[in-house]
């Protein structure tokens, strides 16, 4: 296990200043993400425009600096993309948090990439896994509207 | 009570005991079953249900004699001042907020540590050896009104000795150096 690994400077940056860190005005979709657990919550807002792209994505909530690093550089990845664009995302990021060594997705630039695998350290930590999912359920829950509220204890990863 | 886990004791009066229901059904626990009604087996039968916890009844009755062997006012002397050590090097170290301060309490010494959540925290000090709870602690109500999400928790026992605090202090500083 390295600390190094899990704590990296991209995530202390985004945890420390995590960006879009507000609510949107007029969003038209949003959902609320909850690690009863540990008490981190997470409120994900949405603006999709006439063609589904998202206009613009923010969140608030308290956590601790995984589950904030987390939402912080969702929102600054998937901003611009389509809605069927963004589950894609979700669900290649949330792959690579489960068994998947890389990310396979083509919507995302290599520097992208490589800052979504900053988050990867949690994989060797199984009680943090949740932490960095957390916000990433809750968007698609936003999307979906297929549940109220995420609860993280009855999620599975 | 230092043996392993799985095994309670429930300790009420007979008279309860008698007149509650049974939680849970299965091998031993029946006096009669008939078409009719139930009638359960005599205390405490009817509150132990199926195979038991063999092994854990055997430990838990070893950890009795364990703390018994070395007394409960010694632990309680032992624990007191290991905690009022670790209460002082605490209490110097800047970083530190301590939660809680009644005149008596037991051996858990709460904290936050200014921009650094208590899940942050205890994964750092775990790397170090250090294993403290973080979160609510099972009181969300308390964490609530002193307006906090979670705290770290340090709780300590009759293995813990003074130098674990000293560790503990030291892990601290490095995570605030993590964090800077």
């Amino acid at each position: 296990m390295n600390l190094k690994e899990l704590y990296q400077e991209i995530i202390l940056d985004h945890g420390k200043n995590p960006r879009n860190l507000r609510k949107t005005d007029n969003f038209n979709k949003d959902a609320k993400g909850h690690n009863p657990l540990c008490g981190d919550k997470v409120h994900v807002y949405l603006k999709l425009d006439e063609s589904k792209k998202v206009q613009d994505i923010s969140f608030e909530g308290q956590g601790c600096a995984i589950s904030m690093a987390s939402a912080s550089i969702m929102t600054s990845m998937v901003k611009g993309k389509e809605e069927h664009e963004v589950k894609e995302i979700v669900n290649d990021f949330l792959e690579m948090i489960k068994e998947k060594e890389t990310l396979n997705t083509k919507l995302l630039s290599e520097d992208e990439k490589t800052k979504l695998m900053c988050l990867s350290g949690v994989k060797q930590y199984p009680m943090r896994v949740k932490c960095a999912t957390l916000s990433w359920h809750t968007l698609t829950s936003a999307i979906d509207k297929s549940q109220n509220e995420i609860n993280m204890e009855s999620t599975e990863i | 009570m230092y043996g392993p886990t799985g095994l309670g004791i429930l300790y009420a009066k007979k008279k309860w005991l008698e007149e509650l229901p049974p939680y849970q059904g299965g091998g031993g626990m029946i006096g009669e079953v008939k078409k009719e009604g139930i009638t359960y087996g005599d205390l405490p039968n009817k509150y132990e249900a199926g195979t038991m916890q063999t092994a854990q009844v055997i430990a838990f009755d070893e950890s009795i004699k364990f703390l018994n062997k070395i007394g409960i006012e010694n632990i309680s002397k032992h624990e007191n001042e290991v905690l009022m050590y670790g209460e002082e090097i605490l209490r110097k170290n800047n970083s530190v907020k301590l939660i809680g301060n009644p005149k008596k309490k037991g051996g858990v010494l709460s904290f936050t540590i200014d921009g650094i959540h208590p899940h942050d925290i205890a994964t750092i000090l775990d790397e170090d050896g250090v294993a403290i709870r973080a979160g609510h602690h099972c009181c969300q109500i308390l964490h609530d009104k002193l307006g906090l999400s979670a705290t770290a928790r340090a709780s300590l026992g009759i293995y813990n000795t003074k130098e674990d605090f000293d560790i503990l202090d030291k892990a601290i500083n490095k995570t605030k150096k993590i964090f800077k």
